[in-house]
């Protein structure tokens, strides 16, 4: 990374999204303005159906908001194609779920493969990749084993290490650990917060545990669809 | 580019073997369709192989000489194809007689009488029979036939109609109710060479050779002298076998003109049509290089000359008179001339001409026109010739060629003007003629040559070269094959159209799988979204996955194909009566890969671009959610393009692109209207009550929550028992059809006939008939076939041929409506009178009282009618329908006579008693008249209609298994979306069972889904079917509408039966499940 420290990584301008459920219209994100810094680790909170879920999708290209601006990297990705998005996704941002979203017939170490492969360059050492990230997640016993044969946190860290495989400008992790027992989330956030550490990617967390929101350089708060800080 | 294709093929390789259960349906929906198409084409082609391989053994011969109607030769063509066999090697040809050709023979065990079956006798030369290849015989094994007609009195039975009779080898039958034989070996059922023989023989195992020399067999069928109906020839090349086939044809012809009685020395007559006029010189340079060769005329016609009118008579010379202009060199015998000379060898080159048989047209001005230059327009050029003479009569050479005509020297008339034809006539030594015309007819292709004795036999060549109908039919194997070829082609393609259809079926079974896969996999196509996988990569991804479940399922369907082709063979024996020598075909297994693979694509294309348009953010939702759809303008063009590419494959099999376009879009049509129904039907019946039953609540539920998907499976299901129902209704039909025809057309249910009848048997029958007291009517028929009206009133000219029947008795169905006159009377016995159809009085304007001359019992010979009596007959009424024919074996209707209205010089050909008695009677009946009356034979009119039955029975069985392989892919449609429906289903299984549902509840819900899916394709599948029956009906009033109830419940009860059978399949496994493994991993 060569940019200078305080760049920013991620910006969201008076970001909305409607959805139409029947004849009414939902504002799911009403007018968020946000950026994230390089290197920053920012905790975005709020309730269930606050938004924040949304918010996160927008930020990552997962969805296209009804208006406002969106920029990755100092790029705007509101008004790319399907196939830019994609190529962003796969470049400049990992994701981690909270259902972990592994794909349930590759192995672990085929999964966190799998963005390399999809991308531009570096398809050939993929597999080497693959197996140092999952080894940096105390994986290397595991490479070979399918998420079937994972418990939720081993799961949830190949997931991780899917994230970080393109070695992405930024990561958007949603409730990460929400799906996983205490202790062993405590582990999993940990191990991402070490990667993060290693990497000095950029880090984006929803979550509605405070403990977690406490670990953040930044914590802001959605409330029905806005930011109240 | 290298990484992520294998990616693909791996990730599909993995999806498909995580969801094995419904990857293995998905194999089955597509391997059923190909097997259809793989077995089916390997059949096709194996029939085309086994009777176009060995062209001579179907044939049975080289060249095969036939009468047209069946019937054996007359004697006068029998003599002189006798003449021309004996000119060959004896073991080159076989005759073969047909002994009843215009009505079935009976056979039944010996002393078992009522036991009777109708079949075909083939009286054979057993030395020579058949030329090609050898008919042994299945018991004892492998005994050649000859080797079994030893003795008189010996038989081979076909298997079939052995085992109908209950007879085996060593067994004795009675024949005609006549001649007693032993059988002594079964042939197998296909040994006939059925359908492709080139006289009719019904597809049927019911035959039996017997020796034509047997005095048994001659007794039997009452041969009498040399008959045959059919001539087999062997020659060693195809040239030969079309040389000596026209020589056959002309000759026979020859003979009908009766133009070989006389024969001066032993001319050739060679004839070059207008296509081949080019060839004159060449064909004349041939004749000169002849041995032999006498004397050789030449004549060039040209037949649309035209005379003009005298120049100066009438300005431009418009009009004019369109003769035929003769060009001869030599100039043919001198004639009469009525003015001038004959033209002779000084005229030769010179332009002069005379006028043949202008004396007649133009009278006493005739002389005016010797001197006279006459324009002749020819062909767009005028030729100016001087009148040298006129002619009384004919020319000379006018039996030869034309009508009156102009004859000039052949120099006279410029080379270049084109000719309409060319002839030769040729003396050469008579023992060199026949070679000559051979040599002649092989040098020149599309000429003709044959021995022409006598100016009669010349004309009678002229007027078969230019295309009159030949009495016999002559066909060489070679001729034959292109025709065959045809035939097997036809069939291939309705064999392959069915195939198409299942694979079709298939295809609904793949949409739906994809649509599923693609449905239950959103989440995972949202992460691979979210990891940057484009969205035509993901199309690329769930299209390999189809494409290889589509290579798959063309494998297995391949392989399913192959053991198929093979069962199907025995089928397809039976239905064709021809041995269908199975072997392995590449051709079906590339067609089986290549539209396994397009129908999966094709099919599987649309849910793969819905995949495409999953967004990446249903992975923030813990859900799955529903496949988005495509937009609806695209969904439409891809259908359409996507629907041209079945149509293209379909023009491979069809090789008519219009055809396999229309076909695909027509089909796409059908499919989308009876789609669009089916969805409706099932949202109607998914909200009907459900009186409670919470079972057949969860039911309807079940199958109106994915109508479209209830929809195509119906879909599916409709089309199998559509096939199946029409086959089994039309079939039904037509049994109560021919039921009701036989009673009808035979007027009784008791039929005692008399073949070839002779006074004391018809005596003997009829004492024996009044004898019996439990008869309630009785007709008595004498026929006399060949009975022609030849003058009324003593004026010849009017003429009608038909079939006269002396009739006692009114049959049970009442006499005929009477138009004018009156009908017969008992009193009428004796006397000399006739009632006609209207058809016949209308014809020859008669009226009642008239004096109609009848000759009857004439036959042909040399082209004239003779042998037969004259007798004159009052015409006391004429009927407005036709009368029953008697004996339902003829329907011409024709006259009727009181029973000795005719002297007893007159035989009947055949006579007939027709009883009625009650039912439970007829066998009794039956029996004890074949006892009583040896060479009658007795019958309940049933066994005529039986014969019928049986007939469409072994017709049906073909269709009935192309159906049955419909709906068997329908079958696993059922099983494929009810997997796919308990999948798609299985959390909320999972949920039930929670709640306390046992797995037999569930079980029962989705049966309960599926019989009334199974009950809604039945009877909508029965309903489309009585709905084309009606149709049929309104077009052709004759077909009745009577479908059996039993047929329409079995139907009914099938359709349920595969619809519940391929559900258990499928539901039982998902009814087993424990909720925890899917509530905890799903």
């Amino acid at each position: 990374m060569t940019e200078e420290p305080g760049r920013v990584v991620l910006r969201a301008t008076d970001v909305r999204k409607e959805f139409r459920m029947g004849d009414a219209t939902v504002s799911a994100v009403d007018g968020v303005s946000l950026s994230v810094n390089e290197g920053e680790l920012v905790a975005i909170l709020g309730a269930s159906g606050s938004g924040k879920r949304t918010l996160l999708g927008l930020l990552g290209g997962l969805d296209n908001p009804t208006s406002g601006r969106v920029e990755v990297g100092g790029v705007d990705i509101t008004s790319m194609s399907e196939g830019e998005l994609a190529e962003i996704r796969n470049e400049k941002i990992g994701f981690v779920f909270q259902f972990f979203n592994l794909i349930q017939t590759l192995t672990a170490v085929e999964n966190v493969e799998l963005p390399i492969q999809f991308s531009r360059n570096g398809r050939s050492h993929s597999r080497k990749r693959a197996e140092e990230l999952l080894s940096l997640l105390g994986l290397d016993h595991r490479l070979d084993h399918r998420p079937g044969q994972l418990s939720g946190g081993e799961q949830q860290r190949v997931a991780i290490a899917r994230a970080l495989a393109n070695g992405p400008d930024l990561i958007l992790a949603d409730e990460p650990t929400g799906n996983l027992d205490s202790g062993i989330g405590q582990a999993v956030l940990q191990a991402l917060l070490d990667a993060r550490t290693q990497t000095g990617t950029t880090l984006v967390l929803v979550t509605h545990d405070s403990d977690v929101a406490a670990l953040a350089d930044r914590s802001v708060t959605m409330k029905d669809g806005v930011l109240i800080d | 580019m290298r990484v992520q294709l294998l990616f693909y093929v791996r990730h599909a390789l993995r999806s498909l073997q995580r969801e094995r259960r419904r990857s293995l349906f998905a194999v089955f929906a597509i391997a059923v369709g190909v097997a259809a198409v793989v077995g089916l084409q390997t059949l096709s082609l194996s029939i085309g192989d086994s009777v176009t391989e060995d062209i001579q053994a179907t044939h049975q011969g080289d060249i095969v000489v036939s009468t047209r109607n069946g019937e054996p030769f007359p004697q006068e063509h029998m003599a002189a194809l006798d003449a021309l066999v004996s000119r060959m090697d004896p073991a080159d040809s076989a005759w073969f007689l047909l002994p009843n050709p215009d009505r079935p023979s009976f056979i039944a065990p010996a002393g078992e009488a009522s036991v009777l079956q109708w079949f075909q006798p083939y009286l054979v030369e057993p030395d020579n029979y058949p030329l090609y290849g050898e008919l042994a015989s299945i018991e004892p094994k492998d005994v050649p036939v000859r080797q079994l007609l030893n003795s008189p009195g010996d038989v081979v039975l076909a298997k079939g109609i052995a085992s109908r009779l209950g007879v085996s080898v060593g067994d004795r039958v009675v024949i005609e109710n006549s001649g007693t034989f032993e059988i002594t070996g079964l042939v197998s059922n296909q040994a006939s060479g059925g359908v492709f023989a080139p006289y009719f023989v019904p597809p049927m195992p019911w035959f039996a050779y017997m020796d034509v020399k047997d005095p048994t067999a001659r007794e039997t069928f009452k041969v009498e002298g040399n008959q045959a109906s059919v001539l087999f020839v062997k020659t060693r090349t195809d040239a030969e076998a079309q040389t000596l086939a026209r020589d056959i044809e002309a000759t026979i012809w020859l003979v009908e003109r009766g133009a070989l009685d006389d024969r001066p020395d032993g001319n050739v007559f060679v004839y070059l049509p207008a296509p081949t006029v080019d060839l004159g010189d060449r064909v004349r340079r041939e004749i000169e290089s002849l041995t032999g060769v006498a004397n050789v005329v030449e004549y060039h016609v040209f037949s649309d000359a035209k005379l003009l009118l005298p120049r100066g008579r009438q300005g431009p010379t418009e009009g004019g008179l369109v003769q035929t202009l003769i060009a001869a060199e030599p100039m043919p015998a001198a004639v009469e001339m009525a003015h001038g000379r004959d033209l002779g060898p000084g005229d030769k080159g010179s332009p002069v001409m005379v006028m043949g048989g202008f004396e007649a047209l133009l009278g006493e001005s005739a002389a005016g026109q010797l001197g006279s230059r006459r324009d002749i327009a020819v062909n767009g050029r005028t030729v100016t010739l001087e009148v040298v003479g006129v002619t009384a009569g004919d020319l000379p050479v006018q039996d030869a060629i034309g009508e009156s005509a102009l004859l000039a020297p052949l120099g006279a008339i410029d080379p270049s003007i084109p000719r309409s034809s060319i002839s030769f006539l040729l003396t050469v030594p008579e023992t060199d003629a026949s070679d000559a015309a051979a040599r002649l007819a092989r040098a020149f292709p599309g000429i003709v040559a044959v021995r022409a004795d006598s100016p009669a036999a010349i004309v009678a060549a002229r007027d078969f070269i230019l295309g009159d109908g030949s009495p016999i039919e002559v066909e060489t194997a070679a001729a034959r094959l292109p025709e065959i070829e045809d035939t097997t082609d036809v069939l291939g393609k309705v064999i392959i159209v069915a195939g198409l259809v299942s694979l079709a079926i298939g295809g609904i079974g793949i949409l739906n799988t994809m649509l599923v896969v693609v449905g239950r996999r959103t989440q995972e196509i949202g992460v691979l979204k979210a990891l940057g996988l484009k969205g035509r990569q993901v199309t690329l991804l769930f299209m390999i996955e189809g494409l290889v479940l589509g290579v798959a399922g063309s494998v297995v369907g391949i392989l399913v194909g192959i053991a198929l082709s093979i069962a199907l063979t025995g089928v397809g024996e039976q239905f064709l009566q021809v041995d269908v020598g199975w072997k392995l075909q590449v051709a079906p297994i590339y067609t089986g890969l290549v539209v396994g693979i397009v129908a999966t694509t094709v099919f599987g294309f649309l849910p793969t671009l819905a995949a495409s348009q999953v967004r990446p953010n249903v992975v923030l939702q813990s859900q799955g959610t529903a496949v988005p759809r495509t937009g609806r303008l695209v969904s439409l063009l891809v259908v359409i393009v996507l629907t041209a590419v079945m149509g293209l494959v379909a023009t491979v099999f069809l090789s008519n692109p219009v055809v396999g376009l229309a076909g695909a879009y027509g089909a796409l049509a059908v499919l989308a209207v009876l789609t669009i129904v089916l969805i409706g039907l099932v949202w109607v019946v998914g909200k009907s009550p459900s009186f409670g039953s919470i079972n057949l609540k969860l039911a309807l539920r079940g199958m109106s929550r994915q109508k479209g998907r209830a929809a195509s499976t119906l879909l599916a299901l409709v089309i199998g028992i559509f096939a199946m129902a029409s086959i089994v209704m039309l079939g039904d039909t037509l049994k109560d059809l021919a039921d009701e025809i036989s009673e009808d057309a035979v007027g009784g249910n008791v039929l005692l006939m008399i073949p070839q009848a002779d006074v004391l048997t018809i005596q003997r029958a009829s004492e024996a008939v009044s004898s019996l007291n439990s008869i309630n009517n009785v007709v008595e028929d004498h026929q006399y076939e060949d009975a022609r009206i030849v003058a009324v009133n003593g004026e010849t000219g009017r003429r009608w041929g038909s079939t006269m029947v002396a009739r006692r008795g009114v049959p049970e169905q009442g006499p005929p409506s009477l138009s004018e006159g009156r009908l017969l009377e008992p009193s009428d016995e004796g006397k000399a009178v006739v009632v006609v159809g209207s058809g016949v009085a209308e014809d020859l304007s008669l009226e009642i009282g008239d004096t109609l001359t009848f000759d009857i019992g004439a036959h042909r010979v040399n082209g004239e009618l003779v042998g037969g009596r004259e007798t004159d007959l009052e015409l006391v009424g004429i009927t407005v329908e036709e009368w029953p024919a008697t004996g339902g074996f003829s329907d011409d209707g024709g006259f009727i006579i009181p029973i000795g209205g005719l002297d007893s010089l007159f035989t009947p050909t055949n006579a007939f008693f027709i009883m009625t008695a009650d039912e439970s009677d007829g066998p009794a009946i039956a029996e004890e008249l074949t006892r009583a009356v040896p060479g009658a034979i007795a019958m309940e009119t049933r066994t005529v209609a039986g014969v019928f039955k049986d007939i469409l029975d072994r017709i049906a069985v073909f269709p009935m298994v192309l159906s049955a392989l419909a709906l068997f892919a329908g079958a696993v449609i059922i099983a494929n979306s009810v997997a796919l429906a308990t999948m798609e289903r299985r959390r909320k299984i999972a949920t039930m069972k929670a709640v306390g549902a046992k797995g037999s509840r569930i079980l029962t819900a989705l049966l309960l889904e599926n019989a009334i899916i199974g009950f809604l394709g039945g009877a909508i599948g029965v309903a489309l079917s009585m709905i084309v029956l009606v149709v049929m009906n309104r077009l052709e009033s004759d077909i009745p509408i009577s479908p059996n109830p039993v047929s329409v419940a079995l139907v009914l009860v099938v359709a349920i039966g595969v619809a519940l059978g391929a559900a258990v399949i499928s539901a039982w496994p998902a009814s087993k499940e424990k909720p925890l493994t899917v509530l905890r991993y799903e």
